[in-house]
Order: structure tokens, then C-alpha cells, then sequence
């Protein structure tokens, strides 16, 4: 199944995130290898130049290390996964806080009705 | 070693009165998938028909991988026109060994192999296969040669949807970085994702060449949004 | 190259001969057995039915194979097959020269055939008995008369070239309709007639000057006075069948490039 993209985003961005939700959900394991660029921008229905810059880009960063004959693998370093799932799970929160702001809602309301929300459901 | 496999310098087509081309100049580097945009009439297929050889230019000239068009730049180029072209009254398998014939790059294993994955039956003659399978075995044929550069005209206008997927995937799928792509369409949004750079042509003269990600980047559009925008009727 | 355009080439037009070859063969049988077959009334009747539908099949034939050339080089070259055949990476030159020589030899095949056809039945008819005879003592006295060679190789040499002449020209009366936005088809007929009428103009001319140069040089010999010796005729025949010979293989190699030309530059697809 191709992935789903926004038409009106670069790719190679959305291609990143999508990578990095992979990574830091256990999707694609620490250690574990991750399908050739061809593969991958064959799943995703994206040009393979740009499916390999961000790839390159997520070795850039040391979420995914390059073994020169076997190929691409996830970075065993779980601290490193670790952190990037903070930040990708800040900017949500961000996200969410600023939506709740413009709602009008304080704080406080915020954290009750997720409180609330959660008793709803139990 | 050639950078460029495509240049096209100056180049001008003219049917008696009327212009086809105007002075359209531009060059696609090798690796490179390039989206051939703009509407009917605007000269795209001119242009594509000029760089196989069944038309001369009346100014400019194409090159292809440094190689004026002739006989040496057919065997570099694999073209998908927009029509049925092949021989009807041959059998699929006929097809196959036709152009394995003429064509050294050519895998009669990769054809046969995505015509098993179409379920395609070798054995049918083409005028039995409906249009769809017909279009499905020219672009197979085109695309199980191992050329460096590859025409294709309109080729995912009369398929249906999952067809469309499984030939964007073929065209992923055969990439080189040493093979260069040009697809000439009007469906743009099934196929700006696995462009590199796209070419916009109104009335035979080029408009712009960039690269996708760029304009996606600069406009916050995507490249069907901006065709509409740059073709508005 | 060539040998691999020539090779798909025969395949296309065999296809299509073998239609006719069939028919032929199966007519010829036919009308075979029925001349076996003891005489009555009936059969009298069914075998005069045979004799004609023979003829018009011996004709259906021979036109067929023209029309089965002309109309395969048409499809293969100008409508969208077109498309692959020019993108082959062969030069024009290749395509036309592959596509003469395999009608030229389809044509000689099917005169083959239809000789032996005749041949098959000559036993059983008087008339093709009759010919076939007459065509045997013209051979021996031929044969055995030198001085009537030089004129049977010029007449036989000039009928072969005329015959691949033909051919060419109607394939570059093709390449010149192609040229025609509209109507492609109309416009090569016309290109025949054109470049019949040419041909004709030419031939005149040349055969006017050969004639002239007895008048000229010896006045003895006056064109319609045929109180000649006998071996001059012959002499002189061959020497105009060798020069009309000389002149339709110049208007074929000229017709061969312009053909070329024409689907070089000027090819029309649509």
C-alpha cells in the first residue's frame, strides 16, 4: 500500500516523519534492518532519490546506521530512540496545547478533562 | 561520460502556419524521473516524437546522452507511445521475442515475469487482449529493456487504478541512477510523488523546470495544485 | 539488422500468403479430380464451373499477393505500427530494402506456385497442354540458335527489373502519400500515377533515341521497313532491352531514395 501524503508538503519531510514514527514505535526494532531505498520508495510510491535523502538524513541524525555491504540498519542505541520519541511526542503535545489555547481552554480545564476522559472510558 | 542524457537546444517544430514548438531548450540529468506537464496541444508530444526520431526538427537539435538522434540514440531509448503500436495480429509471446530481437537490452526473464504477475497469457494474441492488458503488455515491453532513457507517453491514462499503482511501482522499480525517466501526462497527481523534477510546456515553449520538492517547499502547493493554478482555461 | 527485419518480415507476409496458397492448392486438386473423374454430362458441366473458378483464382491470387504487399507495407510503415517499426534502431534505408526484397521474394514464391499449378493440370487440359508445348519448341529453337541469346537475357533481364521496379514504385508512391496530412491513402495513388506517368515519359524518350539512331546513321534501315537480314533485329532488340534495363534500375535506385528521404525526414504519423 502506498503511503499516505499530503500533496501540498515536500515528501522527503513526510517520509521522515513516517520513518521516525516507525523507529520510535518499535515498528522497525533497534538493531533490526530496514528495507532497501528501492523497496521502500516502491511500498511508498515515491521516487527513490528522494526516499534515499531521507534515509540519509535519518543516518545524519543516528536514528539508522549504514553497514556498507549488508545495508541500512536501525541504531541499537535505545537512549537515542528513546529521545526522539520525546520530541516527536512533545511537538503532539504542543500541537495539542496550542489547539486547546485557541479553544480558550486554561490549563487547568485541560488536564480535568483529560482526567475526566479517562474515567469515561474505564 | 555524459551528465545529461537528454538536451534539447533551441529546438523549434513547424507545420506549415502552425508552431509546435518555439525555441523549447532544457536538459534532464541521468537518475532523474521528470514529469513532462502541460495540455493537450502544447507540444509535449511533438517534442517526444522529435527525440525518437519520427520527427525533425525545423530549428535546434536533440541530444540524447551526447548523440545526436539516429539510429544509435533507438537503441538508448525506450519509448511508450500513446496508442496501440504493436503488431495486433501477433501473439504476446511473439511480441517478446520481436523485441528481444532488435533490442540487445532487453530481458525476455523481466518480461515474462510481470506478465505472470498481471496474469497475462502469452499465448493470447494481442487483438484478443482487452485495451487495458494491451497497454499493460506495452509497458512491460518498454520497461523490461534496460534503457537510458525511457519515453512514456500518457502511460497510466487507460488503466485502472491498481494497474496505475503496479506501473508507478514498475517505473520505481526499474530505476537506475545511470537510466533517466520522462513521462508526458495530465493525470499529475497520481504521479507527482515519484517525480524528481517536472517540465511545464504551454504553446510549444517551455514555462519551467523545477524540482518537486522545491516547489512543494516554496508554494506550499502541490504540483497539480500549481498546473491548475499555470494552465488556468 | 537486416536479417532480423527480413526474418519478421517473411513471418508477416507468409501469414497472409498462406491464405492464398491454400486456396490455390485446394482449388487445383480440385479441378484435378474433376478431370479425372470419367466424362458425362454433369461433369461437363461442374468441370467448365472448375475452369472458371480456376481462372479466378489464379488471378485472385496473383493480385492478392500485390495487394497483400502493398497493404502490409502501408500498415507496417505508416499507420501506428509505425510507431514501433521506426523506433527500431535500424536505419530507413534497412526498413525499405528488407521490406523489397521480401515482397520481391513472396512474389517469385507465388509464381512458382502458380506455374506448378498449371503444370499439375496440363496433362488433363488441352489448352495448358497446347501452351506449354508450343513454349517448349520456342525454348529449343531458341536454345539452339546463338544469335538469339544476347535478346532472350536482355528481354528476360529487363522483365525481372521492370517487375522489382514496379514494386519500388509503389512503395515510394506510399512514402509520398504519407506526406499528405489528410488523406494519405488518396494522395498515393496519386503518386503512382504520377510516377507511372513519369516512368512512361522516360521510357518513351529513351526508346525514341535509340530509335533515332538508325535513322541517323544508316538509312537503309527505315523503322517500319523490315525487309532486314534477319540477325540484325535481334541484335538491335537486345541492345534497346539492355538500355531500357540500364534506365529502370537508375529510376528504381532514384525511388529508392527518395523513399528512404521521405520516411527518413518527412515521416507523418499520426
Amino acid at each position: 500500500m502506498a503511503w499516505d501524503f499530503d500533496s501540498d508538503r515536500p515528501i522527503y519531510t513526510q517520509i521522515l516523519e513516517e520513518m521516525k514514527r516507525r523507529i520510535t514505535t518499535g515498528i522497525y526494532k533497534p538493531g533490526s534492518k530496514i528495507p532497501a531505498v528501492r523497496e521502500l520508495a516502491m511500498e511508498a510510491c515515491v521516487n527513490p532519490n528522494t526516499m534515499q535523502k531521507a534515509l540519509s538524513e535519518l543516518e545524519n541524525i543516528g536514528l539508522v546506521e549504514s553497514r556498507r555491504t549488508s545495508g541500512r540498519f536501525v541504531t541499537e542505541n535505545v537512549e537515542d530512540i528513546g529521545k526522539e520519541k520525546e520530541e516527536i511526542a512533545r511537538e503532539q503535545v504542543k500541537i495539542f496545547l496550542s489547539k486547546m489555547e485557541n479553544l480558550g481552554f486554561d490549563r487547568k480545564e485541560m488536564i480535568s478533562m483529560i482526567e475526566n476522559m479517562e474515567k469515561e472510558e474505564e | 561520460m555524459q551528465e545529461n542524457v537528454f538536451v534539447c537546444e533551441k529546438v523549434s517544430k513547424r507545420y506549415g502556419s502552425f508552431q509546435a514548438l518555439k525555441q523549447v531548450s532544457f536538459f534532464v540529468g541521468k537518475g532523474k524521473i521528470v514529469g513532462l506537464l502541460g495540455p493537450n496541444g502544447s507540444g509535449k508530444s511533438t517534442l517526444i516524437k522529435l527525440a525518437n526520431g519520427l520527427l525533425v526538427p525545423t530549428e535546434g537539435n536533440i541530444k540524447i546522452d551526447g548523440e545526436p538522434v539516429g539510429r544509435r540514440t533507438k537503441s538508448m531509448v525506450s519509448y511508450l507511445p500513446e496508442r496501440t503500436y504493436l503488431n495486433t495480429w501477433m501473439r504476446v509471446e511473439e511480441m517478446v521475442e520481436y523485441f528481444a530481437d532488435f533490442y540487445e537490452d532487453f530481458s525476455k526473464e523481466k518480461a515474462y515475469t510481470m506478465l505472470g504477475e498481471l496474469h497475462i497469457d502469452r499465448n493470447q494474441r494481442l487483438s484478443q487482449l482487452s485495451k487495458g492488458n494491451r497497454e499493460k503488455v506495452q509497458l512491460i515491453l518498454v520497461m523490461s529493456r534496460n534503457a537510458k532513457l525511457y519515453m512514456l507517453d500518457e502511460p497510466i491514462g487507460g488503466v485502472d487504478p491498481a494497474a496505475r499503482d503496479y506501473i508507478l511501482r514498475t517505473i520505481i522499480g526499474n530505476y537506475s541512477p545511470e537510466a533517466t525517466v520522462i513521462i508526458s501526462t495530465h493525470l499529475i497527481s497520481d504521479v507527482e510523488n515519484i517525480l524528481d523534477e517536472v517540465v511545464f510546456i504551454k504553446e510549444g515553449q517551455l514555462l519551467m523546470q523545477k524540482d518537486v520538492e522545491s516547489i512543494r517547499m516554496e508554494s506550499g502547493k502541490s504540483i497539480d495544485a500549481l498546473f491548475r493554478e499555470v494552465f488556468k482555461c | 539488422m537486416l536479417g532480423k527485419l527480413l526474418k519478421h518480415d517473411f513471418k508477416a507476409l507468409f501469414r497472409n500468403y498462406s491464405l492464398l496458397f491454400a486456396v490455390l492448392l485446394l482449388v487445383t486438386l480440385l479441378y484435378k479430380v474433376c478431370l479425372l473423374l470419367p466424362k458425362n454430362i454433369v461433369l461437363n458441366f461442374t468441370n467448365g464451373l472448375m475452369g472458371a473458378l480456376y481462372v479466378i483464382v489464379i488471378l485472385g491470387c496473383l493480385f492478392g499477393a500485390a495487394a497483400i504487399n502493398i497493404v502490409r507495407f502501408y500498415k507496417n510503415l505508416v499507420t501506428d505500427e509505425g510507431y514501433l517499426t521506426f523506433t527500431l534502431p535500424v536505419s530507413s534505408k534497412q526498413i525499405v530494402a528488407s521490406k523489397l526484397i521480401s515482397t520481391l521474394v513472396m512474389d517469385v514464391l507465388m509464381a512458382v506456385a502458380v506455374l506448378l499449378s498449371t503444370l499439375v493440370l496440363r496433362s488433363n487440359l488441352t489448352v495448358l497442354a497446347e501452351l506449354y508445348q508450343s513454349i517448349e519448341e520456342a525454348l529449343h529453337q531458341i536454345a539452339s540458335n546463338a544469335e538469339y541469346r544476347p535478346l532472350i537475357v536482355s528481354v528476360v533481364g529487363y522483365s525481372t527489373l521492370a517487375c522489382i521496379y514496379t514494386q519500388m514504385g509503389a512503395f515510394t508512391a506510399v512514402a509520398i502519400g504519407q506526406t499528405n496530412r489528410t488523406h494519405k491513402i488518396a494522395a498515393g495513388v496519386g503518386a503512382y500515377a504520377l510516377i507511372y506517368f513519369i516512368t512512361q515519359c522516360v521510357m518513351g524518350v529513351v526508346v525514341l533515341l535509340w530509335a533515332l539512331q538508325f535513322h541517323l546513321y544508316n538509312t537503309n534501315i527505315v523503322i517500319t521497313n523490315f525487309e532486314v537480314v534477319p540477325i540484325e533485329i535481334p541484335h538491335a532488340a537486345s541492345g534497346l532491352f539492355f538500355i531500357v534495363g540500364a534506365v529502370v534500375v537508375v529510376l528504381g535506385v532514384a525511388c529508392f531514395f527518395l523513399t528512404d528521404y521521405l520516411f527518413a525526414k518527412k515521416l507523418n504519423l499520426e
